[in-house]
């Protein structure tokens, strides 16, 4: 393990921080709060020379996603952050990055969707991209936003998988809340990361690395319509399925690297666990801290942190919540017209065929950044109790902190 | 032109296409076949750069057209 340095830095610092250790080829970015200390830094490292990055000032985070495609085609490292609706305006371009199979890595300061507008966190943003084919890292603190985006180049550009990564951060509650951090030196991210691979492909002169090279030149998605876009949507089913394998194995190698390590999933007080809630981001901070309260008080409470949302990772959750009676799930979003939010139903169909499954009940909670505090949880895990004295959940999907 | 199409596992990496264009043969594809008069032919070369296909050439110091495009 190498010699660390701890700082102090809140999310969006730790983020740039680190993206200042990767020294990227490209970033190409555009502000938006809270995502806006990500490029603010970042801009000052490339302003003192600490960094060799091209830095893109575009005019809008459609141009930023384009950017960043274009300059990973090329074979370059690109990155960018955003959040909310600068999101949301990135969309057809997610796309685009993934299907393409452009190792991107973008940070995601997580905020609610306008209207009415608002800046605080929930995960309405990254939730709605849950389809673009994006592989998807929820951090708890500042310090998994830091190893998350050192991480992400080698999961993204592993050749099982070349697939583009968001690192999703929650606004405020991580992006502007300072915290001590444990950072790699710069030659140790550097030697964990190494140089972006290629996979090789069949260009119109031969064998080449697929990037763009005029000395090498290929085509990367042309027009593709009913006789073979099918095939290449199976190309992307297929990596996302390579990458639930990747995401341990690098892992592993960045344990070895920093003593840190951090999986799929974390559970917690989960041996013995009557009642479990399971939920992604900061949030599960504070979950941590109630189960030991309830813990002290002889109630078999635990939890599970979704670290990685997609990959969706199946068999891991069947085989740590099949013995639970009662999973609460935490949703830090809501699909409109959908059974309930997108966590619970996921989590429901992963279990719709198991022999062993828990009664599984949905929390909505949080949206727009409404405070979650010990209490808020404490109740949850009492609506957890209530369902395991009766035997089953009246009713499903239930919302947390609103005012009724 | 009926051939058997490649399955997912066999197709290129990233959408690339798993041949090059020079490799389709679309001249089927057209309900009228160009052919010269080389008697009234003065070699101006307006018919090659006019091709959208870039299906005439001149090696031959005449028009001659690649009928498979």
């Amino acid at each position: 393990m190498s010699s660390q340095r701890l700082l102090g830095l809140n999310g969006d610092e730790a983020a740039a921080y680190a993206i200042k250790q990767v020294n990227p080829d490209v970033v190409a970015a555009y502000p938006i709060t809270p995502q806006t200390i990500i490029v603010e830094r970042f801009s000052e490292y490339v302003a003192d020379g600490l960094v060799d990055t091209e830095f893109v000032a575009v005019e809008s985070e459609h141009s930023a996603m384009s950017c960043c495609i274009g300059a990973a085609a090329a074979g370059a490292r690109a990155f960018t952050a955003t959040a909310a609706n600068g999101l949301a305006l990135m969309w057809e371009m997610l796309y685009i990055a993934a299907s393409l199979r452009l190792p991107i890595v973008m940070a995601v300061a997580n905020r609610a969707l306008s209207a009415p507008i608002n800046i605080h966190n929930d995960h309405s943003d990254s939730m709605g991209a849950r389809d673009s084919g994006w592989i998807q890292i929820y951090c708890e603190n500042s310090q998994e936003v830091y190893d998350a985006c050192i991480e992400a180049w080698r999961i993204g550009e592993h050749l099982d998988v070349q697939l583009p990564v968001m690192v999703c951060l929650d606004g405020f509650t991580l992006s502007h809340t300072m915290e001590n951090v444990l950072t790699l030196s710069d030659e140790a991210v550097r030697d964990f990361i190494g140089e972006r691979p290629y996979i090789k492909v069949q260009g119109h002169l031969g064998e080449a690395e697929f990037r763009l090279d005029p000395e090498k030149p290929l085509t990367m998605g042309p027009l593709d319509l009913y006789d073979f876009y099918f095939e290449h949507k199976m190309h992307q089913v297929e990596a996302m399925r390579r990458a639930l394998k990747a995401i341990p194995e690098i892992d592993e190698e960045y344990r070895e690297v920093s003593g840190r390590s951090y999986r799929l999933l974390h559970p917690y007080m989960m041996e013995d666990a009557e009642v479990a809630l399971i939920g992604l981001g900061s949030t599960m901070g504070t979950v941590r801290h109630v189960v030991d309260r309830l813990r002290k008080r002889g109630v078999k409470a635990g939890m599970v942190k979704m670290r990685v949302f997609r990959p969706f990772p199946t068999e891991e959750l069947q085989e740590l919540l099949k013995d639970v009676e009662v999973v609460g799930v935490l949703d830090k979003a809501m699909s409109f017209g959908a059974p309930g939010g997108p966590l619970y139903e996921e989590l429901r169909a992963v279990f719709y065929d198991a022999d062993e499954r828990p009664l599984i009940v949905d929390y909505v909670y949080g949206l727009g950044g409404r405070d979650t505090p010990p209490n808020l949880i404490e109740e949850a895990y009492e609506g957890l109790l209530e369902v395991k004295r009766r035997g089953e959940a009246v009713e499903k999907v239930r919302f947390l902190g609103v005012r009724w | 032109m009926k051939e058997a199409k490649p399955g997912w596992r066999e197709l290129p990496f990233g959408a690339v296409p798993y041949k090059s264009s020079l490799e389709y043969h679309t001249g089927d594809w057209g309900v009228e076949r160009p052919e010269f008069d080389l008697e009234k032919c003065t070699r101006c070369t307006l018919c090659h750069f006019y091709c959208p296909e870039g299906a005439i050439g001149f090696e031959a110091g005449h028009p001659e057209v690649d009928l498979r495009y």
